[in-house]
């Protein structure tokens, strides 16, 4: 089977731009949530901003957004002076993007503007949408378009934007917590959002010609829950289903996964579905697990490409992250939780894992870069 | 029998059905509850999903797929939601909930019980197609799934939302149908089997 290899990544987050530099203040325990003025009564007024006034030209926000993160991560991967026989894809996901809170947005197509991106970039367009695991099926469009040859060459990713109106929905839905977003802890009570863009550029092995690469792409496997538009399987299969078919992909067993980027949403149901979908899968394997929104919020369809390249610079670092604001581990049998401190792992393989709104759950198997 | 030329030629659609415009009413009577506040754009996919899951009884639900391709989206509750902002500055959660790209797919699964992988393409047009087909027959071919179903929806000419269904499967391992669909007039379908 084709080897796929992420040989660029770049990311636009509330903690910054810079890979390494976000990296650091991830093991840090620093957080890029912090109160954001709104026009309207919100549960909380704390949300992972990169600009404060997110209300002003969102869809222009997302787009140059969106535009410098996939521009540095072509140039991660030394892209721009090759040629391809094959065309370029850039699948880019996202939840609701600009469309629920700008004029302009909401009157043109979905694509529209993922296809003023990709003319910026030279690569053929391709949109999805599926809610909070929009970047990271865009990670496993780009692998299987790879796989079968459509392309040797493939920059995927997710963005969102802030807005009034997610911010208001989640609200009034009760998923925002009123306090802190303390993902997988006892006293977890809701997310806080947050936006975002992360960018991986996936090449074919074969065409590598000896430049570095990040990590290998190993697995990668979807499921739906069939339970409802936002309440999970109580069950977590259609997490177990997505992670199973994933390792079955990457030809990896339960006890060779040693890290794992959990969603890790922090809302009650979720994380405690997550967490004991974990501890049935992995049982007395107990992979180490992390999670990112405390610090980057919930980037709604851009987190399933930021945790995705957290989770390569876990490996590769051999650390992971704290997750902030984790003092009382919910119970998950088989879970061992990063907390206090960064923690040193010994993996070769770990897994990224998203669950979306309307059972969209997805899991990516990567596999360490040997020559970064 | 049609084939899909995927390089392997091992992917063939098993059925097809077009829905139009169908109205809630009109949907088989255990797929009608809990469909108060859905997008319009739902009610046709979940006709074809259901009328091609209905095709494959036997198979197991947890290795269907759905992929979803092609302009339409739930235009009417995404207006509802910018609406409601400008107008109360509130947004309901029913509103939102249902403005998401994925709502159809997600409906159609939860209604079918399918948790196979799923995908929501939101572009239309040629490439969108030829990539939904290259995803089904990669998830068909390393057996996430036994059977994949591709949905295209358009907007029509009225704004009403036309949907294209595809069944499809790995020929070595389709569940054969043990019957022809019911005649399906209450919702105008257009069924074609192809057989072997």
């Amino acid at each position: 089977m084709t080897d796929v290899a992420v040989t660029g990544m770049a990311w636009a987050t509330a903690l910054g731009n810079d890979l390494d530099g976000v990296w650091t203040k991830l093991l840090a325990g620093a957080t890029g949530i912090a109160p954001i003025a709104s026009s309207y009564a919100l549960r909380n007024d704390r949300a992972a901003a990169i600009d404060s006034d997110y209300a002003r030209f969102p869809r222009r926000r997302l787009t140059a957004m969106t535009d410098g993160a996939l521009r540095s991560a072509v140039k991660d991967a030394q892209l721009s002076a090759r040629r391809d026989a094959k065309p370029v894809f850039l699948v880019v996901g996202t939840s609701f993007g600009a469309r629920l809170d700008d004029d302009g947005a909401a009157a043109e197509p979905l694509d529209e503007w993922v296809n003023e991106l990709a003319a910026g970039v030279d690569a053929t367009p391709i949109a999805l949408s599926t809610a909070c695991s929009s970047g990271s099926d865009a990670i496993l469009l780009g692998a299987e378009l790879i796989r079968s040859g459509a392309a040797d060459v493939c920059i995927c990713g997710g963005a969102d934007v802030l807005g009034d109106s997610k911010r208001l929905a989640h609200s009034a839905l009760g998923t925002m917590s009123p306090a802190e977003l303390r993902s997988f802890d006892q006293g977890r009570d809701g997310t806080l959002l947050g936006e975002g863009a992360g960018f991986m550029v996936l090449e074919d092995t074969r065409s590598l010609k000896g430049r570095p690469i990040h990590a290998l792409l190993r697995g990668c496997g979807s499921a739906n829950d069939a339970a409802g538009l936002t309440a999970p399987d109580e069950q977590g299969e259609g997490v177990r289903l997505a992670v199973e078919r994933s390792l079955s992909d990457a030809g990896l067993t339960h006890d060779q996964i040693r890290l794992v980027n959990a969603h890790g949403s922090g809302t009650p149901t979720n994380d405690r579905v997550e967490s004991e979908a974990y501890g049935s899968i992995f049982a007395e394997a107990r992979p180490l697990i992390f999670a990112t929104k405390g610090a980057f919020g919930h980037t709604l369809g851009a987190t399933g490409a930021l945790e995705a390249i957290a989770l390569v610079l876990g490996l590769n670092t051999r650390k992971a992250p704290p997750i902030r604001g984790l003092t009382e581990p919910i119970g998950g049998d088989g879970c061992a939780f990063a907390r206090g401190a960064p923690v040193a792992v010994e993996a070769d393989f770990g897994l990224s894992v998203t669950i979306g709104f309307g059972g969209f759950n997805t899991s990516l198997v990567f596999e360490r870069g040997p020559t970064r | 029998m049609m084939k899909i030329d995927l390089f392997k030629r091992d992917v063939i659609e098993v059925a097809r059905c077009r829905v139009a415009d169908a109205s809630a009413e009109r949907l088989d009577k255990s797929l009608r509850s809990g469909l108060r506040g859905v997008d319009p754009s739902v009610v046709p996919a979940l006709a074809a999903v259901a009328e091609l899951r209905h095709a494959i009884p036997r198979a197991d639900g947890d290795r269907i797929g759905v992929i979803w391709c092609g302009t339409a989206y739930p235009r009417r509750a995404a207006e509802a939601v910018r609406r409601e902002l400008q107008s109360n500055g509130r947004v309901s959660p029913t509103s939102f909930i249902n403005a998401n790209a994925g709502a159809a797919v997600s409906i159609c699964c939860t209604k079918l019980a399918l948790r196979g992988p799923t995908m929501a393409l939101t572009m239309s047009g040629s490439i969108a197609r030829r990539v939904a087909e290259l995803l089904a027959a990669g998830w068909l071919r390393r057996r996430h799934a036994d059977h994949v179903i591709m949905v295209v929806a358009e907007f029509g000419m009225r704004d009403e939302i036309v949907v294209d269904a595809r069944l499809l499967a790995c020929s070595q391992r389709r569940e054969t149908p043990q019957e022809p669909l019911a005649a399906a007039t209450s919702l105008e379908l257009e069924t074609t089997f192809v057989w072997e």
